[in-house]
């Protein structure tokens, strides 16, 4: 199957793994190559460039997960000052089970400073009292202070699939010997205690955060669209290794091939590889979980900036006998767009009128005939 | 009468012009009351007279901190959180009409980066009744980005970009459920022992 689209209409071939007779018109088609208890290494196909790369670029930076945000420390006689030590913490990964139902330490109403609602204490209190040997102290020694001690066993991860992560914020030791990443050594007579105080935040504000090891990305290995030229001294092809993972999903150009100028991009390989604070598939579905939330801001932005109390002034004066902009979709366009209160994502974008509009998918009853100007479909509209 | 102040460091409690007043009630000076040294930004501190050496804003990384929040004056280093959080009194979105071309306008988003921007713009560009379609990030410093749109007119530009928005929640959710699909497909392979799996 070719990862790029014909121009001379031939169209692609059929997805090979799926049932044909599931294939609908356009729209994503996804095949999975590998699944591990951390890494997935999948492909998508049927997509543009653009899109592939957004949800790239939203994986790595902006999922929401949780790390160590404030340290406060009672004693610290080690060799490590007190800020390396905070540093050391806040990089410690810990586990986003659940972790979209906290809030944000600066959205919380619940709080000043932080609390229960959106943050996580830990303690760690180590101190080598008696023995001759460094005490190495590691992530495994950090207790969650609600759970007063204890911590249950983490089991190991059988399956890429099984979603068996801890309480939210336990630290994820995934060693052989479930110690967690090392923090600190104490000789004798050193001790180390300390409150962490873990919270919400995604990897734009800081690297501790990301909840992806690494995101591989490729596409059009052998570079048939000429995105890139490689650099030879005497024969590029001979010099550069052939693309053998991606390469053998896609065919090898023939010898005196003409370059099809029109192809676009249209395979995408990805290698996601998680941390492990929270399984790849889920860090697959938050990162298209984040993007649809952009855009169903954008939409409520524009949504709420057309104001259906007055014509619409934005749109072309030509067009001034319209109807008052409702939901942006009062114009000559018919208001025949699908929009009825929903995104494809669930609840009605912006939470507004999702009970009250037209039906899902039907025209719009006030985007075919002219409105009276100040008339309110949807009844008072001020709250 | 401020001019020779003592040697003694200044306080730090704050004066309020109340309690000035009070203090030159009798003394009907016609000089007019020099503002206190210590009460001037940092990078007006007057160097060299005993007075004014001990700064107005004591930086917490040197002194500690004993007041909740005050930044120093000097420091320009803006928080990591600015490039997605909106600042007071910011828009999301702030539209803009195109005065010289008809249907187009521009649309300038705060707080938000290429992921967006592209996503956007290749998408609208895709679309047959947007003639014209671009963005750009006006400096790498600040989290902002316009796009500009021009369509041929049975669209405005607002809708055009709402639709755009639509389609690609609803493209994300058709991936999102091919993805699952497969994902579930994966999973019962891997239940069998042995099932090509990795570890």
């Amino acid at each position: 199957m070719n990862g790029y689209e014909y121009s001379n209409g031939y169209g692609h071939d059929p997805y090979v793994n799926g049932d044909p007779l599931d294939l609908s018109d356009d729209g994503p088609r996804v095949t999975i190559r590998t699944l591990a208890h951390n890494t997935i290494d999948f492909s998508i196909r049927n997509t543009s460039l653009a899109l592939a790369n957004s949800l790239r670029r939203a994986i790595l930076a902006e999922i929401p997960t949780i790390a160590i945000d404030l340290v406060t420390i009672t004693t610290n006689t080690s060799v490590l000052a007190d800020e390396f030590i905070a540093h050391r913490l806040g990089l410690v990964p810990l586990s986003a089970k659940d972790v979209d139902k906290l809030q944000y330490s600066r959205d919380c109403d619940n709080c000043t400073d932080y609390c229960e609602n959106c943050s996580v204490v830990l303690t760690l209190d180590v101190e080598n009292r008696t023995s001759d040997e460094h005490i190495h102290v590691f992530a495994k020694h950090l207790f969650l202070s609600s759970q007063s001690g204890y911590r249950p066993h983490n089991t190991l991860h059988n399956s890429a699939t099984t979603d068996d992560l801890p309480e939210m914020g336990t630290p994820i030791c995934s060693d052989e010997d479930r110690n967690g990443p090392l923090i600190c050594k104490l000789r004798k007579g050193q001790a180390l205690k300390i409150k962490a105080v873990a919270k919400k935040g995604i990897a734009i504000e800081h690297a501790k955060w990301a909840p992806t090891a690494a995101v591989g990305f490729e596409y059009d290995p052998w570079n048939k669209l000429r995105h890139t030229q490689y650099w030879y001294e005497v024969d590029a092809k001979e010099e550069w290794p052939a693309p053998e993972k991606n390469g053998q999903m896609e065919a090898p150009p023939q010898e005196g091939e003409p370059f099809d100028y029109n192809a676009e991009p249209r395979a995408f390989y990805y290698n996601l590889e998680s941390i492990g604070t929270m399984p790849p598939d889920a860090i697959f579905h938050n990162g298209i979980k984040v993007l649809q939330q952009k855009l169903a801001s954008v939409m409520t932005v524009l949504k709420e900036t057309s104001d259906p109390t007055q014509p619409n002034e934005f749109d072309n004066a030509a067009r001034g006998g319209q109807s008052p902009d409702m939901n942006g979709m009062g114009t000559a366009y018919g208001g025949q767009s699908a929009y009825g209160g929903r995104s494809a994502y669930g609840g009605p974008v912006g939470g507004e009128n999702g009970g009250m509009t037209p039906g899902y998918g039907g025209q719009s009853a006030y985007g075919q005939g002219g409105m009276t100007p100040g008339a309110m479909p949807y009844g008072s509209r001020g709250y | 009468m401020d001019s020779s102040t003592p040697a003694t460091p200044q306080t730090r409690n704050p004066k309020h012009a109340g309690s000035r007043a009070n203090e030159d009630a009798d003394k009907p000076d016609a000089t007019p009351q020099r503002k206190s040294l210590s009460k001037r930004p940092a990078e007006f501190q007057v160097h060299g007279s005993y007075a004014s050496r001990v700064p107005a804003v004591r930086d917490p990384k040197f002194h500690g901190s004993t007041e909740s929040k005050q930044v120093p004056a000097y420091n320009n280093v803006p928080d990591r959180f600015e490039l997605f959080v909106l600042g007071e009194d910011e828009k999301k979105i702030e539209y803009k009409a195109v005065t010289q071309i008809a249907n187009a306008a521009e649309f300038t988003f705060n707080k938000e980066d290429h992921t967006l921007a592209n996503l956007l713009r290749d998408k609208l560009f895709r679309m047959d009744q947007v003639q014209f379609v671009g963005y750009k990030v006006p400096h790498p410093l600040f989290a902002t980005f316009e796009l500009r749109i021009q369509t041929d007119g049975t669209i405005s530009p607002k809708d055009v970009l709402y639709k755009a928005s639509e389609e690609l929640i609803r493209e994300l959710a058709t991936l999102d459920q091919e993805f699952t699909k497969e994902f579930e497909l994966k999973k019962l392979a891997a239940n069998v022992p042995n099932g090509g799996m990795e570890i």
